[in-house]
């Protein structure tokens, strides 16, 4: 998996590559972290490039929306999100909660 | 030069080995979704199915990699079998001797929670029976024996 991040003014945009699975999940987590460090409101998490995601990696976007919803004006979405990924959220009703874009 | 060729070519018809033995780790992962996703591939299991009973495979390989074995180290034999019928059916079979442990009597989270109900953790099964047509257990020679079960349509 890698991790780049583009951000402009008060958003964020993270473009994760890769597979999300419970290997590289603890790194995105680490990588959420010292975004979460910035000044930042509006998380764009870009998920063209993610061709798998497991509960782990869900565990983890769980754990920043939390943070994200917590502060004032918090926003979170995941955008791009492909056939299988985009499963993934809606059957565990995460799409109830979270915008997801699909690709 | 003709013999050396018969040798290649029984190579290459050589089939894979259906089985793995594996230190139950979650830094194994990488190497069991490898076998799975090669015998996948190989028997022609779309990239959505195959992405579908990969997923239900590191979560069950992570459910006995972090629990099973408690303290102590401890294998997991992954048996990979897809019929040629029709239809296909593709069947996990995971067996460890770590501490008896049935997953199909796991309660299952209640998935129409809001975002601050929600707790984090507890997914990994329910997606196991959600993307999965049957997950059957049984207890055998002091050993956990999880099969998990793919119709392919």
């Amino acid at each position: 998996m890698t991790f780049k991040k583009m951000q402009k003014g008060n958003t964020v945009t993270c473009v994760i590559e890769g597979r999300i699975d419970t290997q590289s999940s603890p790194d995105l987590q680490v990588e959420f972290e010292k975004v979460l460090n910035e000044e930042i409101k509006k998380f764009v998490l870009d998920f063209e490039k993610v061709n798998y995601l497991s509960s782990a990696g869900l565990r983890v976007i769980l754990w920043l929306q939390k943070k994200v919803s917590a502060m004032d004006e918090g926003y979170i979405e995941v955008i791009n999100a492909n056939d299988e990924v985009f499963e993934v959220f809606d059957m565990t009703g995460f799409t109830d909660f979270l915008p997801v874009n699909a690709n | 030069m003709f013999k050396k060729l018969l040798i290649l070519l029984k190579r290459a018809d050589k089939k894979l080995d259906d089985t793995i033995k594996i230190l139950a780790a979650t830094q194994n992962w990488r190497k069991v979704y490898d076998f799975l996703n090669l015998r996948l591939k190989n028997s022609k299991v779309s990239y959505s199915d195959a992405s579908r009973i990969l997923l239900a495979s590191e979560e069950i390989f992570v459910n006995i990699s972090n629990y099973a074995y408690k303290e102590k180290k401890g294998d997991v034999i992954i048996n990979f079998v897809c019929s040629n019928s029709s239809p296909v059916v593709v069947e996990i079979k995971f067996t460890d001797e770590g501490v008896k442990f049935d997953p199909t009597k796991v309660k299952m989270p209640d998935v129409s929670l809001d975002l601050n109900q929600r707790k984090i953790g507890g997914l990994g099964l329910f997606i196991v029976n959600k993307v999965m047509n049957k997950v059957e257990y049984k207890y055998e020679n002091s050993s956990n024996n999880l099969i998990i079960t793919k119709i392919i349509k």
